[in-house]
């Protein structure tokens, strides 16, 4: 994989020599890699044993976290009585071998490898994406021979083949080392792409009739080792070494996919997974790495606007302040808040007092689930009831899919053996599934209840009972959609269902995981901080939009823009006017029709969450923190405080220009909330391969 | 003076029908087998060991020695039978299955009970429809006999039945479909590549469970060690190290092209194309010989004293391998035939490894340079360097394989490359069947 040393360097799985000095004597073999001594757990290949102790084997085909395949000789290494040189990515350790990867033996292989792909390679190095962070590079560099023996005309193969709207295929650049195929066949499993043809031949494409539709395309390009697969949102844009990345989260994804944002100048230009082995591995969908990039900074709104005889006249933060502040002083207000906002953001509105009612908007399950995303990867009976992880919350999806098929940890495979039932309508995971219960709507409570028959032995349907059947083994978990779990009806029978799967055992403990998923980035941390309460309805009689509608409210600040539910909720605000923080509009909004809703009457720019610090909390618990990456859009010319602002400094401003103080820094806010909540104790900007994972 | 032999496993020299249940039976068919059930299946292992059994299927790994390592515990295991038979020159397999279809099928009854295999698979090469349909219906005949089937009729040692079932497969013609970790695949129904080792099929093969591969001519040999005992199959042959029968096939410029039966280690090569093959058709002399279809060195006509069995072609510096013998006389341009040997490999390649699948492009790019008499004297440095690059460095050995025809051709026929140094027309014309790829 293309991990720099860095992000290796305190992954604890990594350093299988250490790790293995904690485990029994009988577990560990010791053995010798170029005259050092290394200790390392049955099993590691060679090329992990390497590593472990800082001697790069130099691959191409292998991958940590995929089924190695021996397919491209790169890791060809001596080993003393073996007659043949032997692959280092497919050679576990042995007791008292002797491994020599820098012999002239060895690397006689390793530069007939590498002579033999730089023969057809187009070497096009000047103009390609992979520039100055591509293997091939770097192994021809550190292992190649200078000069080509080959006279004969390279192969010609197409340079830029589509395989979607998102990813191009350059087949010349292509070695082969079907990363990209294994890719897809292991992981979310979809197969998406093929080799075709034989031999020479070969090359990589998509089955005859089938399109690249995948939500996971992005990964191929992040392991791709030669510059053969670009994304075309990035091809050509910067030089990996004009780059700076940062340690970040994802913005819409409620697993909390853990990325490195890449900037130039301050502006996001890419964003690509960070390893945590615990969350996202290393892997992020696509709906993240392209669906959230923030839009060109001096694109977007920079500027508060206030509404002056009908017109939004663009203001500064100064007077944006006031003007808000005068529609919520002496009102009754209420505040609407996405499920997306920083868990500082919903700090300042639980402290501050801002309006007298918060609620929010769109709709998040009123508990949070119980359980871990680490728990259902790891559990031999899986429930799935009326939603699709693959298209709604994807990574959940490869959660779930874990649980099923074993999957590759440091090249050696692990988990997997688990049996899934679903209970939904289209499915992504019927593929991996043991039975499939089709239903939607009411139909899926009848299934549910069906399925409790028959696994109370209660009889059930002969497809209940095949069902039943397969969820013997504990642990066990349930994945429900928020909109199955909300029913008021259904209150019972999930309860029913989470006691007929076990998913709790008698001591309260949740081994695997259980409970509804909601699709917004921090459902969970909104709930947490704001109270059960906030997770109501907003447009039920108690909530902020009922209140408004019915006249009960003067103002409503609304906060944040939603991923996946683009829109202001203007409808059932009744009489009230609207104070808007958000991130989404253009540099146009005050005149651009449509842009700002008429009930708005002042606006204040916030910045993007990659362009601001804070933290999430995933649906399972993890408090992830980050720190800005990117900078906000600002005013030209104007001074520092004249830019979009990150979610929680606008509402602790506003707050302060309302007399209620609340610290107008990251430190201090954390400092005040950190008595109360657990995520302000866990520091930001962590870049670790593994998190901790604190359930509050 | 041909051998005086009593061929065993192809007893009807030139017939084309197949032999019937009823027939093999008479002529004491299936005897192994019930041998084999009244033994432990350890035993039956042990003796198929002591017979010296080497497998036909190219390698010559001893049988009973890859048996053994089929872990003993529950759970199921298979036995995969090659018969992808796609070695240029290689006929044997598919005279086996058309006219001894019994004489398999009680080799691999015989090799289940003994490494506990209850589902047996026949990989057969797309193109041997006839042979597919026979060996189906003689399983047909052998299950309603009650020979085979879940359960069949027939008792094991410890007194419960024995049952299996065989499934007979047609593959879709790839040379590679023959090197059983890609037969392996592609039975599974995935791409024809060969996985990489360990785990060894021993361990985790078809389906991830413990395999045996092996090829047709090997389990055909087994039915008679069972029925005859041990010591009567050592007999034949050259013992210790090349025990029993083997069918030679016979083909390039030979009279009488064909498979042969013989003891193993009892003729030369020479005797070999003279008194079976009837010598070259034009009487010119040999100029060297393929003994391993296209995989193996070819054989100078210096070393025709060589005997055929396993360790005669290994001294003359080649393999015995599937013992498909490829004779070219003296008017063979051996640049040419290096070219189409390459060309083959080239095509046949799977390209999962790099230095096979580049290798063999550059090798065949500079013989076809050479061939249109644009050669240096530099090339040849250039195809052994290249040569060296792909061989012991591949994923399977048909990378080794094609380098063999280029390093021993220009060991032993380094005038015909240089020759095509120097000439300035084009006199390829034997190039011509590449259409026919
Ligand atoms: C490229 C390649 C092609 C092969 N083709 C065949 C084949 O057609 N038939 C066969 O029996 N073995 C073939 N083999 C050998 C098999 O891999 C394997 O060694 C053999 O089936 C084992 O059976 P045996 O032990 O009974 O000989 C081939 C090997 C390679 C590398
Ligand atoms: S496109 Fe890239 S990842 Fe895929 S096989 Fe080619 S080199 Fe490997
Ligand atoms: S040696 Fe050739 S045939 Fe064998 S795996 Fe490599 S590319 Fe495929
Ligand atoms: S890295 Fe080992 S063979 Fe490719």
């Amino acid at each position: 994989m293309t991990t720099t040393a860095s992000e290796k360097k305190d992954s604890p799985a990594a350093s299988s020599a250490s790790a293995a000095q904690a485990a029994p004597p009988s577990d560990t073999v010791t053995l010798t890699i170029d005259g050092q001594k290394v200790t390392a757990k049955k099993g590691t290949l060679l090329v992990e044993a390497a590593r472990a102790v800082k001697n790069e084997i130099p691959v191409f085909c292998y991958h940590d976290k995929l089924k190695p395949v021996g397919a491209c000789r790169m890791c060809l290494v001596e080993i003393e009585k073996m007659p043949r040189l032997q692959t280092a990515c497919t050679t576990p350790v042995a007791e008292g071998m002797v491994v020599k990867t820098k012999s002239d033996m060895a690397t006689g292989g390793q530069n007939a490898t590498i002579a033999l792909l730089l023969a057809n390679h187009p070497l096009d190095c000047p103009v390609c994406d992979k520039g100055g962070e591509c293997p091939l590079q770097d192994n021809t560099f550190a292992h190649g021979v200078g000069t080509s023996k080959f006279e004969e005309e390279k192969r010609h193969k197409d340079k830029a083949f589509e395989l979607s709207e998102n990813i191009v295929l350059d087949r010349e650049r292509c070695i082969l080392c079907y990363r990209c195929v294994r890719f897809h066949d292991e992981v979310p499993g979809d197969r998406a792409l093929a080799v075709i043809d034989r031999g020479s031949h070969g090359e990589i494409g998509l089955a005859s009739g089938e399109q690249y539709t995948s939500p996971f395309q992005g990964n191929v390009v992040d392991i791709c080792p030669v510059g053969a697969l670009t994304s075309r949102h990035y091809r050509f844009r910067s030089r990996p070494w004009d780059l700076k990345s940062q340690a970040g989260i994802a913005a819409d994804d409620p697993t909390g996919s853990n990325v490195w944002i890449d900037t130039r100048d301050g502006r996001v230009l890419r964003l690509r997974p960070r390893e945590n082995v615990d969350v996202n591995d290393a892997w992020i969908a696509d709906a993240t790495r392209w669906g959230t990039l923030p839009a060109e900074r001096s694109e977007r709104l920079a500027q508060p606007l206030v509404r002056k005889g009908g017109k939004l006249v663009a203001v500064t933060w100064f007077e944006g302040l006031r003007a808000a502040a005068a529609l919520v002083r002496n009102h009754n207000t209420g505040v609407v808040a996405t499920p997306a906002l920083t868990n500082e953001a919903y700090g300042v509105l639980a402290e501050g007092g801002l309006g007298d009612a918060v609620s929010v908007w769109p709709r998040i399950a009123a508990t949070s689930p119980q359980g871990t995303l680490a728990g259902l990867s790891s559990s031999k009976s899986v429930v799935v009831v009326g939603c699709d992880p693959w298209s709604e919350i994807p990574m959940l999806a490869i959660a779930v899919r874990r649980a099923l098929v074993p999957f590759t940890r440091d090249g050696i495979a692990t988990g997997g053996g688990g049996k899934l039932v679903v209970i939904a309508a289209e499915n992504g995971l019927a593929r991996d599934s043991a039975a499939w219960l089709k239903a939607s709507g009411a139909d899926l409570a009848r299934a549910v209840a069906d399925l409790c028959d028959a696994l109370e032995g209660k009889g059930g349907s002969d497809a209940a009972k095949k069902a039943a059947a397969q969820l013997t083994v504990r642990p066990s978990s349930l994945v429900m959609g928020p909109a199955f779990a909300h029913e008021p009806g259904n209150a019972a029978l999930v309860k029913r269902l989470q006691a007929a799967l076990g998913v709790v055992d008698d001591k309260g403990a949740c081994a695997g995981f259980s409970g509804a998923v909601d699709r917004y980035t921090n459902a969970r941390g909104a709930r947490e901080l704001l109270g059960d309460k906030a997770a109501l309805d907003a447009a039920s009689a108690a909530g902020v939009l009922g209140r408004a509608g019915a006249g009960a409210l003067d103002t409503v600040i609304v906060v944040g823009d939603v991923p996946h539910c683009a829109g202001f909720p203007v409808d059932g605000l009744g009489k009230a006017r609207a104070v808007w923080l958000t991130a989404s509009l253009p540099k146009d909004a005050s005149t651009k029709a449509g842009a700002v809703p008429d009930v708005v009457d002042v606006v204040l720019p916030l910045a993007h969450v990659y362009e601001q610090g804070g933290a999430f909390t995933t649906l399972d618990g993890r408090h992830q923190g980050f720190d800005a990456a990117g900078i906000p859009p600002s005013v030209p010319g104007a001074g520092p405080d004249e830019r979009a602002k990150a979610d929680w400094y606008a509402l602790a401003l506003l707050a302060a220009e309302l007399g209620r103080v609340t610290p107008h820094d990251l430190k201090g806010l954390r400092a005040v909330l950190s008595t109360k909540h657990a995520f302000a104790r866990i520091p930001l900007n962590r870049n670790k391969t593994r998190t901790e994972l604190t359930v509050v | 003076m041909p051998l005086d032999y009593q061929p065993i496993l192809l007893p009807n020299p030139g017939r084309t029908t197949a032999v019937a249940l009823t027939e093999y039976e008479q002529r004491g068919g299936y005897d192994g087998l019930r041998n084999a059930l009244r033994k432990k299946p350890e035993d039956v292992t042990t003796m198929v060991k002591d017979a010296g059994l080497k497998g036909r299927g190219g390698a010559g790994f001893p049988t009973g020695m890859k048996w053994s390592f089929v872990p003993k515990g529950p759970g199921p295991k298979y036995l995969v039978v090659n018969a992808d038979e796609s070695e240029p020159g290689t006929f044997k397999d598919r005279d086996l299955m058309e006219i001894e279809p019994h004489t398999l099928i009680e080799g691999i009854a015989i090799g289940s009970y003994a490494i506990g295999c209850e589902l047996a698979f026949v990989y057969i090469r797309g193109e041997y429809t006839v042979a597919g349909d026979r060996l189906r219906d003689a399983v047909d005949e052998a299950k309603k006999a009650g020979l085979l089937g879940a359960p069949s009729k027939l008792t094991r040692a410890d007194g419960t039945p024995f049952s299996l079932d065989i499934v007979v497969f047609l593959g879709a013609g790839a040379y590679i479909c023959g090197e059983e970790t890609a037969l392996i695949e592609s039975l599974e129904g995935n791409r024809a590549m060969p996985r990489s080792r360990p785990p060894f099929p021993a361990v985790a093969g078809l389906y991830m469970k413990p395999t045996v591969v092996n090829n047709v001519e090997t389990l055909a040999n087994v039915p008679y060690i069972l029925a005859k005992g041990v010591d009567a199959y050592k007999a034949i042959g050259n013992p210790p190290n090349n025990t029993g029968p083997k069918i030679y096939c016979l083909s390039g410029h030979v009279k009488r092209p064909g498979n042969y039966e013989l003891p193993l280690g009892k003729v030369t090569l020479r005797q070999f194309i003279e008194e079976y093959g009837g010598g070259t058709p034009s009487g010119r002399p040999v100029k060297g010989v393929l003994p391993a279809g296209v995989s193996a060195p070819i054989i100078p006509a210096a070393n025709l004293d060589a005997v055929l069995d396993y360790d005669g072609i290994k001294g003359a510096g080649s393999m015995l391998g599937s013992a498909s013998f490829i004779v070219m006389d003296d008017s063979v341009d051996m640049l040419w035939a290096a070219t189409r040997m390459v060309e083959f490999f080239r095509h046949e390649s799977c390209g999962k490894c790099t230095p096979c699948r580049e290798g063999t492009m550059w090798l065949e790019k500079t013989l076809y340079r050479m061939m249109e008499g644009k050669g240096k004297e530099s090339d040849l440095e250039t195809l052994q360097f290249v040569s060296k690059q792909i061989a012991g460095n591949t994923l399977c050995a048909l990378g080794d394989f094609a380098t063999s025809p280029v390093t021993s051709s220009i060991k032993h026929y380094r005038d015909d490359y240089l020759a095509h140094l120097v000439r300035i027309e084009k006199k390829s014309d034997k190039k011509g069947d590449k259409a026919a790829e």
